[in-house]
């Protein structure tokens, strides 16, 4: 399902869809579309991106085509979700202790969409960094 | 003589400027801030002077009336230098730097006229002011439209028609039929647009994106925060009146009706009788110390009692105070509401929440409020 999401096939592409989106978060998965952990991923992003085009917009990234932000970002996860808002890298409190991204799958959609509604509100206020509305530690998780 | 122990002070500071770089451990940064600035330092190093190919010594400096500027880049070097790319880059030195500027939270200022126009005397002024605004603008725009939309609908003159030739070409047909429609739509738009401008300057920044729900919204919240009509009686504020359960206003009719001719000291006890009531009221609902949760509801901020008119934009919680399936439920209220709550620690050990209309619950701690108002 996940070509019905735009690809971003060079850092300038991914620069400038960053750049680009005056009042939307951007949303950008960075992964591979063959793992397995990204293909749930994006079955749910693609679930999402429709209820959320108000206030997101959602782009993939092969980390292997576009190494560029590799090291920059630190995706050396299988499956990374990061969110921007004009120009800035907005960060979500998630209980995990690494606030700079979502680094699992999600499969839940509500779920999703809440934490990037939450992104939006709080960046939208100013806030670098906002608290996602779930505790993602692993004492919840297991 | 004092020449002799002259001091080379600029020799001296030369020494402690040099060799800052060098004893830093780490080369690249470790963190992911996204305040952060991206300076890689590698690079963003300075080029040396020599790696610049093909200079020239400068030779003469002007040949008769032109001037002669010698190849290589003495004078750039010395406003600015180049990294390793070979990108020019400008020492900003002499960029004025303003404290008083940086120190502006550019969140803040957005807030801070409507405060102003709290704070000032004519206040009242302005706010009947506004409420005629809203109340003509309804006339304009139509349900569900925003200003800005209510806007464009009545400033383009016939839009149907693109192109100058097609524009023409109904001109010819219609011979101007439209015309009167027209003119009273531009005119009906200059009305809007001033009025919409005139909020602006009030400190509504908002005002364009405002649809005729939200218009009507507030002006009910303009009728809302009116005095009722129904006798509030003297020498009692609004407030202690239509508190919650009416208490006061009823103890008040029964004081009055067995002597109609009641003296004037009467009329003075009776404030204070209303606010003793008042404060019974607020010390019962209000859940104690030990962080037990209120039995009922918490109390409802609203005077009047009734369920407060609701923002069609607002977001709308409910929540429950167990993870059981048939734990009662509680609300719909509003995001300022429950703000308020978690801000005067109703909740102290958090409680299941959700937005209404969606069925996942959350930690009401994890929930920032404030983003929703």
């Amino acid at each position: 399902m996940s070509y019905m999401l735009q690809h971003l096939h060079n850092g300038w592409q991914v620069d400038q869809a960053i750049l680009a989106e005056e009042d939307r978060v951007v949303v950008i998965r960075f992964g591979h579309d063959w793992d397995p952990s990204c293909m749930v991923m994006d079955e749910t992003l693609y679930k999402c991106a429709e209820k959320m085009k108000n206030f997101a917009t959602v782009y993939l990234v092969d980390i292997t085509k576009v190494p560029d932000f590799n090291k920059m970002y630190e995706l050396y996860d299988p499956c990374t979700i990061m969110f921007f808002y004009r120009n800035k890298h907005i960060m979500i409190d998630l209980g995990t202790g690494n606030n700079n991204k979502i680094n699992w799958s999600m499969e839940d959609v509500q779920e999703f969409i809440d934490i990037v509604e939450t992104v939006f509100r709080g960046a939208r206020k100013g806030r670098g960094l906002v608290v996602s509305p779930k505790d993602y530690s692993t004492k919840y998780r297991y | 003589m004092a020449s002799k122990r002259k001091v080379d002070f600029a020799e001296g500071d030369n020494l402690i400027v040099k060799g800052g770089d060098e004893s830093r451990r780490f080369k690249g940064k470790h963190s992911l801030d996204s305040d952060e600035e991206d300076e890689d330092t590698e690079k963003y190093d300075v080029m040396p002077e020599d790696e610049i190919e093909g200079q020239e010594d400068s030779t003469i400096e002007r040949d008769g009336e032109i001037q002669i500027t010698p190849f290589n880049m003495k004078d750039e070097l010395e406003e600015g230098h180049f990294d390793k790319e070979g990108t020019y880059i400008y020492d900003k030195k002499n960029e004025i730097r303003d404290t008083w500027m940086d120190n502006i939270d550019w969140v803040r200022v957005k807030e801070i006229p409507k405060s102003k126009t709290d704070s000032d005397d004519d206040s009242e002024e302005e706010q009947i002011n506004e409420e005629s605004i809203l109340k003509e603008m309804l006339n304009y725009v139509k349900p569900g439209e925003t200003i800005t939309k209510a806007i464009r609908r009545l400033g383009v003159k016939g839009g149907k028609f693109q192109t100058a030739s097609q524009r023409w070409k109904a001109k010819k047909l219609k011979l101007e039929v439209n015309d009167e429609n027209s003119a009273k739509d531009k005119e009906n738009m200059l009305k809007l647009t001033g009025l919409a401008d005139q909020l602006m300057s009030a400190g509504n920044m908002e005002v364009y994106e405002m649809t005729y729900e939200k218009i009507s919204y507030e002006l009910k919240k303009f009728e809302d925060t009116k005095p009722k009509p129904v006798s509030i009686p003297e020498g009692m504020d609004d407030d202690d009146a239509l508190d919650m359960f009416a208490e006061s206003l009823d103890k008040e009719v029964a004081e009055n009706d067995p002597e109609k001719n009641h003296t004037k000291s009467e009329k003075n006890a009776s404030p204070k009788n209303s606010e003793s009531t008042n404060d019974e009221n607020s010390g019962m609902a209000s859940p104690g110390p030990a962080g037990k949760p209120p039995a009922v509801k918490p109390p409802a901020t609203d005077p009047a009692g009734k369920p407060p008119a609701t923002d069609p934009t607002e977001v709308m919680w409910e929540y429950k105070w167990e993870e059981v399936e048939d734990a009662e439920m509680h609300g719909p209220f509003t995001s300022t509401q429950m703000l308020q709550w978690t801000e005067e620690d109703y909740f102290p050990d958090g409680v299941l929440i959700r937005k209404v209309n969606t069925d996942k619950f959350y930690n009401s701690k994890r929930i920032d409020f404030e983003l929703y108002t």
